[in-house]
Parts: structure tokens; C-alpha cells; sequence
């Protein structure tokens, strides 16, 4: 009796350590961005598993401007030319990794902002895409979360939550609790686009 | 102590593992995006001052008491002749490392074709002895710039990675990982 209640705690441990599952990586609850960070992939994990996919647009046009620009900058260091023969690179390469970071900022500020998931409806007859914002400021225990349609008609719902209800003491996420508030965050959504 | 090393080394282990490969790729395009605007700025520093390596580090002690061991020089180019008292920088055919010397005398058949020669202030002999066999004189092409302005110390860290090559791979292994790791 006494042998089985010391075994059970270690068991459990063992089974979760074998399982490896993300649901019990502990935050840090004195840091604002990573009780923001757990949050965001809680809500993108319970919003693509009710039907939406994740656009990977604006990820994909990040990548490959940043891949474009870091090759300019290789040719830049590696022509096989040395200064001065090879200025005439060396200025079209600045200029356009010039504009080209400059654009790259310009895209990522306007294009995604605080957003940190994109969804397109995979199958549920909803047309258009959504666009997923969270703000958690310093010092705060307030989580916004906001969806919004991105194409006619416009419509958006948000939800305000306070952190520390969905966190135990030891930091870890209560995600069946938080994936009900997104859920209901969704339908509020849906309602609202008149579905 | 060891075994807080050994947890945060885990911790950083675990942080890589669990993302997936799109971050991955967005967190490595970020590491190279800082990493090439440094290298940009510089070759933006190589166009402006016209001259191939625009700050310089003083290695070695033949310029005292003006330059010391570990100065951090700034050469500009500029436009105009090569004069006598001036203090550049020069790099011989086939050598990699640039030297800072003063130049003592020169002798111009035109403004583009110039004789030069160049001391190290606290050295007894002229240049001839470092500039390659048979040649006797530098020319204008072999000069990389003049010195404009100089920063005592700072260099002394450039010296130290150089002289240690682990230390500089150490703070750039270390940099990349912080890097890659922070989900700013």
C-alpha cells in the first residue's frame, strides 16, 4: 500500500517525461513574454484543430526577402574583384539591401503587426481569411486576444483574460480552461460575420 | 554551479528541438539578416571613405608614442597626392596584414604616378627592409588610406581574438545561440 502511493508520483513522471508533452512546459511566470508566448500557441493550437489551416503567406515572404537580401550580401563580400575594381557591385548591393530592408520592415509593420497567426478557412464554408492579435503589456495580468476578418464583411471579436486564471502556481497552462475562452471566442466570431 | 550550466545548456537544447523547422528557418533568416547589416554598414564605410579597410587596428609598436599597440585607427582615402608626414596605411603585394607607417619621402613624375617611402616612427630604419624583394618603393595603388582620427584601447579586444581564436569563436557561438533562442 504504502510502496504503491511512493510509485504513483514517480510514474506519472516517467510517463509524462516519455510522452514529451508540451502542455506541461512550465512558464516562467515572471516573464510577461513567455506567459504571452505559451498563450499565442495555445490559441493557435486550439484555432487550427477547429478547422482553420495556418496561412503561411506573410512567414513566407519574410523568409525568402531575408534570404534574397542575405545573398546580396554574400555576393557584396565575395565578388572576386577587390576594392576599388569592384565598387560598382559594392553600391548596387548596399542600395538595394538599403531598400530592400527598408521594404522588409515596411511589409512586416503593416502586414502583420501585432498579429501572430493567419487562418484561412479549410472547408466550413466561411470565405476569407483571419487575422489573430494578442497584446499582453508589462506589468499587467491582462491577455487580449483578437480576431478579426481580414476581407469583407468586416467583423472582429475580442476577449480580455486575466492571466493568473489560467495558470497554476507551478506555471503551468490550464489549456482545456483557455481553449474554451477561444472557442467561445471563435462562435462570437462567427455570429457576428452572420454565419 | 555545474549544474545550473548543465540545465540552462538543456534548456537551450529543448528550445531548438521544439521548434518546428519554420521557425527554425525564420529565426536563422533573422541571425543572418543581423549579421549581414553589420557587413553592410561596413562596405558602406569602404564606399564612403574610398578606402579598403576603413578603421584599422595597430598591431605591433613602431609607430610610439603616437600610436600604441592596440589603437583603433580610421583611414579615410580622399583624392588627393600622397605628401611627405603623412601616416597611412599600406598593404604590400601578397601580404594580408596591413602596415601603419609614416611617409618620409616621395618623388612625383605626375600626380597619378607616385614614389613613396615609408618609416615607422620608433623603428631606426626605413621601410625597405619589410617591402618585398627588389622593391624599393611603394606606389599610390599599395596605399590604403590616411590616417584621420584614431581611439586608444579599444582595439586591445581584436588583439586578444586574434591572438586567442577560441575566444572569438566562443562569443560568436554564443551570440548565434542567444540569437537563435530569443523569440523577439
Amino acid at each position: 500500500m504504502g510502496k504503491n502511493s511512493k510509485g504513483a508520483p514517480a510514474a506519472a513522471k516517467r510517463a509524462a517525461g516519455l510522452n514529451k508533452e508540451p502542455e506541461l512546459a512550465k512558464v516562467n511566470l515572471q516573464d510577461g513574454s513567455a506567459i504571452k508566448r505559451a498563450l499565442d500557441e495555445a490559441a493557435t493550437e486550439a484555432l487550427t484543430s477547429s478547422g482553420y489551416t495556418e496561412d503561411h503567406y506573410v512567414s513566407n515572404v519574410k523568409i525568402a526577402v531575408s534570404l534574397l537580401l542575405c545573398s546580396l550580401a554574400a555576393t557584396a563580400q565575395f565578388w572576386p574583384q577587390k576594392y576599388p575594381q569592384n565598387w560598382l557591385v559594392l553600391v548596387v548591393c548596399v542600395v538595394l539591401y538599403a531598400v530592400g530592408t527598408a521594404g522588409l520592415s515596411l511589409f512586416t509593420s503593416t502586414a502583420e503587426g501585432d498579429a501572430f497567426l493567419f487562418l484561412t478557412s479549410k472547408n466550413l464554408g466561411q470565405a476569407g481569411q483571419l487575422r489573430v492579435t494578442s497584446q499582453l503589456p508589462r506589468f499587467t495580468y491582462f491577455y487580449k486576444l483578437t480576431i478579426a476578418t481580414t476581407e469583407a464583411p468586416a467583423a472582429s471579436s475580442e476577449l480580455s483574460l486575466d492571466v493568473t486564471h489560467f495558470f497554476t502556481e507551478e506555471g503551468i497552462l490550464v489549456r482545456p480552461k483557455f481553449e474554451t475562452e477561444v472557442q467561445y471566442l471563435l462562435t462570437s466570431l462567427r455570429s457576428k460575420k452572420g454565419q | 554551479m555545474i549544474g545550473a550550466i548543465k540545465a540552462q545548456v538543456q534548456s537551450t537544447i529543448d528550445e531548438f528541438t521544439s521548434m518546428n523547422f519554420r521557425q527554425l528557418l525564420l529565426q536563422g533568416t533573422n541571425l543572418g539578416l543581423i549579421v549581414t547589416s553589420a557587413l553592410m554598414i561596413w562596405k558602406t564605410l569602404i564606399l564612403v571613405t574610398g578606402s579598403e579597410s576603413p578603421v584599422v587596428v595597430v598591431l605591433s609598436g613602431s609607430m610610439e608614442p603616437g600610436f600604441y599597440r592596440g589603437d583603433i585607427l580610421f583611414l579615410n582615402m580622399g583624392t588627393a597626392p600622397v605628401r611627405a608626414g603623412e601616416v597611412v596605411v599600406f598593404s604590400l603585394d601578397g601580404r594580408d596584414i596591413p602596415i601603419v607607417h609614416r611617409v618620409i619621402k616621395v618623388h612625383e613624375k605626375s600626380h597619378e604616378d607616385l614614389d613613396i617611402l615609408t618609416k615607422g616612427d620608433a623603428n631606426y630604419g626605413d621601410d625597405r627592409a619589410l617591402y618585398n624583394p627588389g622593391q624599393k618603393w611603394l606606389q599610390q595603388e599599395h596605399i590604403m588610406g590616411r590616417v584621420i582620427g584614431y581611439l586608444p584601447y579599444v582595439g586591445q579586444v581584436t588583439i586578444i581574438m586574434n591572438d586567442y581564436p577560441y575566444v572569438k569563436y566562443g562569443l560568436i557561438g554564443a551570440l548565434a545561440v542567444f540569437v537563435l533562442t530569443s523569440k523577439e
